[in-house]
């Protein structure tokens, strides 16, 4: 990937609130300094509060900047055409809710003078992939959160747009609807598309961010790619199958390491997170339908991890 | 005007001729906001504490290049013409004399002075720089596409949330109305049309009011505006949207409860309430002066109906000679068409009758219309005229007896020596006396009808086809007319001799040439239009107030500019001083020394100061006073249920459509400026 074409640059960028009478409430954003390259996940990391929503509103031109400049595709952000080739997923409930999936996407196409073929054929290929498909003639007040963030994520590309801007685009979802999100993103990028990302949740971000900028106090803290950011080259990991941890082995492995001139920190069993293993329930419910959990009588017995799934789904066979 | 007996119009009918000066009137409030305006936008900008927004509010940056340098030029042209109007003023106050030529004019009926010309243009260049960058986008960027999505997003949103029940509510009225109207036959019609004007105002204003004040608003707290803005929108687009949605929905509300309510009111009309009201009369009015009064303009004053009616007296028997007063109408021109017609020409009048004693009950007062041709009078003076009416009148009477003497003399011969053939000779006799009845009104140029008044009612006077036709006859020397600048009709009205003293009280549209008579449900309709275009300036307003304030005070403030556009007439008094005592500053002058409100202030260089401050006052006042909307104009239902046609161009097209554009076109410029320079930042 030819990461040169610069999409979205800002230039000390700034944003202090102010109250009607111009006293100053909150300096949300200092100085920020970044590029954004054609064709990566960028991600906007940071605690709540910390300017992340603040920075996407001064580059979509919702807030106009205090100090600085953002600019889009080398145009202002202030400027109303540049939204022609932007996409955006807002933070919270945006949408209107007395309107169904269909309508919803047919007046986002309008606004931007798709014709009604284009915006037809577009729409229904939109709701397919999000898998709405079954649920387009319902209205969206009735649509749970993760379908409302699907409809949302569909209205966001109803322009095909070459930068698709997302404000916590995984908030309020469920570690699948999550996967799901994150994988959508990911195919969205491999399909040339230019993301900006933010969050407050590092596991979305590591998983699938090319380059982060970290943010705290509206304040830029770091910004390289996430492997340099993780990869520590002074330390070293090693997985093995087949073998059983004991004394022995750990005294080896030592041995061989202070060869080296290193120190062996730790060596155990991998556990897993609980959304792998969450993941991985979910997986094998869809692969083997109409299986249900039964708790054992007996508490006494010994189980390995994950093992009461596995014990459960034995009760019925297919 | 609470069920008020009989039309009252207090308005002028508008027509072409009226429009330089309202255009005139519109660019100077408009304009001077527009001024007022950018003076608050660069006192803003210099305000401001970032530095990078300071470029971002001036309003020629808006637009690059030439057009920008322009509107620098206009800026500063505009300074200067404020500039000069102020040192005008100085100048009056410090007794130069010709700077007076500087002041506008002191009342609106005056001509325009040098003063309000450079208000007119300076208000036009003001408005001019505001506007030029609203041009510039509605040509290269606003789209009526998106537009037209956002209206039908509108709509939808309406009609989903269920707002078109509320006009479900005019059924209730529909329905239990009855219960509560009670009338005397003839007030039938009237009493309905009221009850369902009324019971439609409230229940349109509220759904406009209500939908307009939490349409933007609502966007900015649900973020949906992020999702709009954020695509290829304009703001303004959004506004304009809003507004057509609601409007279209208002609109088709509107048409189909006003149909309905057209139903109601129809069914079952009495025979009285039909000719009173149930009709759309298409009056021709004539122009009301006196003779005999004090002044040629009024007659007295009896502190009844405040000044709407004057009254004239009658003479009793007991004091015959005394000149006799008369209310004279002049019909400036009549159209050949009703010149032509062979049916009796109907007029129609509504007086109000004042009796000082109590006269016999059930008997009306007695009084005497003359019509005349005014080219048949040695002298176009109204008040020789009337004076020599009388005396025309007994002349014409001894003609007339002495022909018709004639003519029984010459017949009575010819009877007796041609005996037999009575019934011919009958016949000739009476078509002789015709003759003499048309020879005699088109040599003197009179013609008389009496009637008995009942108060407030409307009543009707017919004029024969022929003898309008010779009294309305153009003289045979056109210029004639032209230049005594004489009426094509003149009606004289006075009260007959009685016994007892009475007054007539007349009102320059009680008397008027129905010239036909239009269906009753077209005006109906038509009165609906007059409502319709309260409803737009209201929901016009509210949105533009939302695109600043929040939904709440859009509303309140949207109330209180309605409540002061009914009140606009008191507003309009104390601005021209007319409430007794002057001015706030000679108020207060009167107020720390005691003075009673009657008495005059000296004439000293403090009481004019005093004067000028006032009427500076009054003037700004009167500025202000433009930017209140005058909702009264838009209520016709006074014309439907008097049944009186509501004219298209001289009351609907002048007096509704038009200034309803005048009023909503500074507050779309207003919305589209608070929109652009508003950050979408509610806190997430
Ligand atoms: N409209 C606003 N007015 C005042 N302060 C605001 C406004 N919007 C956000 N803030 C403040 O600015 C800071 C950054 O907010 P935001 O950008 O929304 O953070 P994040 O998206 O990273 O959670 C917060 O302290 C927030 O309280
Ligand atoms: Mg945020």
């Amino acid at each position: 990937m030819a990461k040169t074409e610069v999409v979205v640059e800002t230039r000390k960028l700034t944003k202090i609130y102010r109250d009607f009478w111009g006293r100053e409430k909150k300096v949300a954003l200092r100085a920020l300094n970044m590029e954004v390259y054609r064709g990566e996940i960028f991600g906007l990391l940071g605690p709540n509060g910390s300017g992340k929503t603040t920075t996407i509103k001064l580059l979509l031109g919702l807030l106009f900047p205090t100090d600085g400049d953002a600019l889009v595709f080398n145009m202002a952000s202030g400027e109303v055409r540049k939204n022609e080739r932007i996409g955006y997923l807002p933070e919270e409930s945006y949408l209107y809710r007395f309107l169904n999936a269909e309508e919803t996407l047919d007046f986002y196409g309008r606004l931007f003078k798709l014709d009604s073929k284009v915006r037809q054929e577009r729409a229904e290929k939109l709701i397919e992939t999000v898998g709405l498909k079954n649920d387009k003639k319902r209205i969206l007040r009735e649509y749970s959160k993760g379908m409302r963030q699907r409809i949302g994520l569909a209205q966001a590309l109803i322009n095909d747009p070459e930068l698709v801007i997302l404000d916590e685009p995984t908030s309020g979802l469920d570690p699948l609807g999550t996967r799901w999100m994150k994988d959508y993103i990911v195919k969205l990028r491999d399909e040339g598309k230019t993301i900006i990302m933010c969050s407050h949740r590092l596991e979305d971000v590591q998983d699938i961010c090319d380059r982060v900028a970290i943010l705290n106090e509206g304040e830029l803290r770091k910004l390289d790619s996430v492997k340099n950011l993780l990869e520590d080259v002074l330390r070293l990991e090693l997985r093995a199958t087949g073998v059983q941890l004991n004394d022995e082995l750990r005294r080896d492995l030592e041995a061989v390491l202070e060869k080296h001139g290193g120190n062996l920190e730790f060596i155990g069993h991998p556990t897993t997170t609980l959304e792998a293993l969450f993941l991985r329930i979910i997986e094998e419910s869809k692969a083997h339908p109409g299986r249900r959990y039964m708790p054992e009588v007996s508490k006494n017995d010994p189980q390995p991890a994950g093992g009461p799934v596995d014990a459960g789904s034995t009760h019925i066979k297919n | 005007m609470l069920f008020a007996k009989s039309m009252v119009m207090e308005r002028a009918l508008l027509d072409w001729s009226s429009l330089p000066n309202t255009l005139g009137i519109w660019l100077q409030s408009a304009g001077g906001v527009a001024a007022f305006a950018i003076v608050l936008v660069y006192l803003a900008r210099y305000l401001q504490p970032d530095a990078r927004q300071q470029h971002v509010i001036a309003l020629p940056t808006l637009l690059q290049g030439v057009v920008a340098n322009y509107l620098s030029y206009f800026l500063f042209a505009i300074a200067l013409a404020y500039g000069f109007i102020f040192l005008g003023w100085i100048g009056f106050w410090a007794g130069i004399g010709p700077a007076y030529l500087l002041l506008p004019r002191a009342r609106e009926n005056l001509p325009f002075t040098p003063g309000d010309w450079i208000l007119i243009l300076a208000g036009g260049a003001a408005l001019t720089v505001a506007v030029t960058p609203i041009a510039a986008d509605l040509v290269t960027r606003i789209s009526w596409g998106r537009i037209w999505a956002i209206t039908r997003l509108s709509w939808k949103e309406a009609v989903r949330g269920r707002v078109v029940w509320v006009f479900g509510a005019m059924s209730l009225v529909i329905l239990f109305a009855d219960w509560f109207i009670p009338f005397k036959p003839e007030d039938q019609v009237r009493n309905y049309v009221r009850v369902v004007y009324w019971s439609m105002t409230p229940l349109f204003l509220m759904t406009a009011v209500l939908l307009g004040a939490f349409s933007i608003p609502n966007d900015v707290k649900n973020n949906s505006i992020h999702t709009i803005v954020t695509k290829p929108v304009e703001k303004f687009e959004l506004v304009l949207g809003r507004f057509f949605g609601y409007a279209a929905l208002l609109t088709i509300g509107l048409a189909v409860v006003s149909c309905i309510s057209l139903v109601y009111v129809v069914r079952g009309v009495n025979e009285e309430a039909q000719f009173e009201s149930f009709k759309a009369r298409v009056p021709i009015y004539g122009n009301l002066k006196f003779a005999g009064t004090q002044f040629e303009n009024r007659a007295e004053n009896i502190g009844r109906e405040f000044t709407y009616r004057s009254y004239i007296k009658g003479t009793t028997e007991s004091r015959r000679q005394q000149f006799r007063q008369f209310a004279i109408w002049d019909f400036a021109e009549i159209p050949e068409a009703l010149r032509e017609r062979v049916e009796p020409i109907i007029f129609e009048f509504a007086f109000d009758v004042y009796r000082l004693s109590k006269g016999d009950e059930g008997e009306g007062v007695k009084c005497t219309f003359t019509f005349v041709d005014v080219n048949k009078f040695t002298t176009q003076d109204v008040h020789r005229q009337a004076q020599q009416l009388d005396q025309k009148i007994s002349e014409m009477r001894q003609k007339a007896e002495d022909l018709r003497s004639k003519i029984q003399k010459t017949l009575a011969e010819e009877a007796r020596t041609k005996p037999g053939d009575r019934a011919a000779i009958e016949e000739r006799k009476l078509a002789e006396y015709e003759k003499i009845r048309l020879d005699l009104i088109e040599e003197f140029g009179i013609y008389q009808v009496g009637a008995s008044l009942l108060d407030y009612h409307t009543q009707v006077i017919q004029v024969p086809p022929e003898a309008f036709k010779i009294l309305s006859k153009p003289p045979a020397d056109q210029g004639a007319r032209a230049v005594g600048n004489q009426p094509a009709l003149r009606v004289f009205v006075s009260l007959d001799v009685a016994r007892e003293a009475q007054m007539l009280g007349v009102a320059p549209f009680d008397f008027y040439l129905l010239a036909f008579e239009k269906p009753f449900w077209q005006n109906f309709l038509k009165g609906v239009i007059g409502m319709w275009c309260t409803h737009m300036l209201v929901l016009g307003v509210a949105i533009a107030c939302s695109t600043y304030l929040s939904s709440v005070i859009s509303l309140l403030m949207t109330f209180f500019l309605f409540l002061a556009g009914m009140n606009t007439d008191y507003l309009r008094a104390i601005a021209h001083g007319q409430v007794a005592g002057g001015g706030p500053a000679e108020a207060l002058v009167r107020l720390s020394t005691r003075m009673s409100i009657a008495g005059e202030l000296e004439k000293t260089p403090t009481t004019s100061l005093i004067h000028f401050v006032d009427s500076a006052f009054g003037w700004w006042i009167n500025r202000i006073l433009n930017l209140i909307p005058d909702i009264d104009r838009h209520d016709l239902n006074q014309y439907v249920a008097n049944g009186f046609d509501i004219g298209w161009t001289q009351i609907l097209f002048f007096d509704n459509v038009v200034p309803l554009a005048g009023y909503l076109i500074p507050w779309a410029v207003l919305a589209y400026y608070l929109m652009k320079f508003r950050e979408i930042a509610n806190p997430s």
